[in-house]
């Protein structure tokens, strides 16, 4: 997987299976996709792939976009 | 000459200072025996309503609100004054507490099982909670929903509940007996009234409850009752969206709320009949477990 999960960010994957929330603590926001936590993973490592125009594709980009998921060449691995 | 009362609430306590007869009168039929002269009692906020003083009280007098010495809003006009205080001390617990994660929201329990109504104004939430809190449901709030962090517990903080414009003709047709305060006439709400809670909700207004529901209530004229069951991350956005203090508490506040989430039944509905209401959430929710 070429990417991780910011430090500082909460996610909680709901037990009926309808998606997954994140908290960003550093900016507060939160956001919903409506994927679990391993269908996600399994998109961020290519395991599984959608349509890029798919809702699924959308809303992955998104948690990209607000750096909830980050390049993997940008963690910090002296720390 | 203003005098000090005390409205000693649970579990919060204000002192008001005003002189204005009609926010007195008012103060005594809604909060009756909670509410008395200051003499030892030490409040958790302080709060004060006065009429503006100078040339435009003799033109058009308005109401100041003032809470612990700061003045968070512009004036209203003073016909409103008691209804300002109320979002007053809304505004004033919702702003400055943080022991609880604050839903803006009704809550209602009969014996320890509670629910919640989150919902926007117009939503029919305020008549549906007077509805219930008359017919064998405990009021906890018609405002707010005081959720101890970490919990599915609903702490009660008793308070009139806020009816407008059609809803208070209604309320009076279904409460005969009930104690309403005066009409605030031309609000940003409409009009607006305030309705205290039967006795039974006073009385067990220290009592906690749990949590086993999350309902949004939709008022509709022309509709009959329509039920659906929202999704758990539907339901969670949904009831972020009506956090007051989720900002502040952040991952206190997405803890208790997934947890919460995790754990009730989440709805919901669309109706033009508060009684099929009232038979769906006690078949549905509190008579499920």
């Amino acid at each position: 997987m070429n990417r991780f999960l910011k430090k500082g960010v909460l996610v909680h994957s709901f037990s009926d299976k309808s998606g997954c929330v994140f908290l960003d603590l550093h900016s507060g926001e939160t956001l919903s996709v409506l994927m679990s936590k391993t269908e996600i993973f399994k998109v961020l490592s290519g395991e599984m792939r959608f349509d890029q125009e798919s809702e699924q594709s959308i809303a992955i980009m998104s948690l990209i976009q607000k750096n909830i998921f980050m390049p993997l060449e940008n963690k910090n691995t002296n720390v | 000459m203003s005098d000090n009362y005390f409205i000693d609430l649970h579990p919060f306590s204000f002192s008001v200072r005003t002189y204005i007869p009609q926010v007195i009168q008012n103060l005594s039929t809604i909060y009756g025996s909670r509410f008395k002269k200051l003499s030892v009692e030490v409040a958790d906020y302080e709060l004060s309503v006065q009429k503006s003083s100078g040339l435009r009280s003799f033109i058009r007098p308005q109401a100041r609100f003032f809470c612990d010495q700061q003045e968070p809003f512009k004036p209203l006009s003073f016909q409103k004054a008691y209804a300002f205080l109320e979002w007053g001390m809304n505004w004033t617990v919702a702003g400055n507490e943080v022991q609880h994660v604050i839903i803006h929201s009704a809550v209602l329990a009969k014996g320890n099982k509670a629910i919640l109504f989150p919902a926007p104004p117009g939503s029919g939430k305020s008549t549906l909670t007077a509805y219930l809190a008359h017919n064998g449901w405990r009021l906890l709030s018609d405002e707010m929903a005081l959720i101890i962090p970490q919990t599915k517990t609903v702490v009660p903080f008793v308070r009139p509940i806020c009816l407008k414009n059609q809803s208070i003709d209604i309320a009076k047709q279904l409460f005969p007996d009930g104690k309403f305060s005066d009409i605030a006439k031309d609000t940003h709400k409409g009009d607006v009234i305030h309705l205290s809670p039967p006795d039974s909700s006073w009385e067990n207004s220290t009592n906690t409850a749990e949590l086993v529901g999350v309902v949004f209530p939709n008022y509709r004229a022309n509709q009959t009752l329509q039920i659906y069951q929202l999704d758990k991350t539907q339901a969670f956005m949904q009831l972020v969206e009506n956090a007051f203090n989720y900002g502040v508490l952040r991952d206190v506040a997405f803890s208790t709320l997934t947890n919460v989430i995790e754990n009730v039944q989440t709805f919901e509905i669309f109706h033009n009949d508060l009684a099929q209401v009232a038979a769906f959430l006690e078949q549905e929710i509190i008579d499920y477990e």
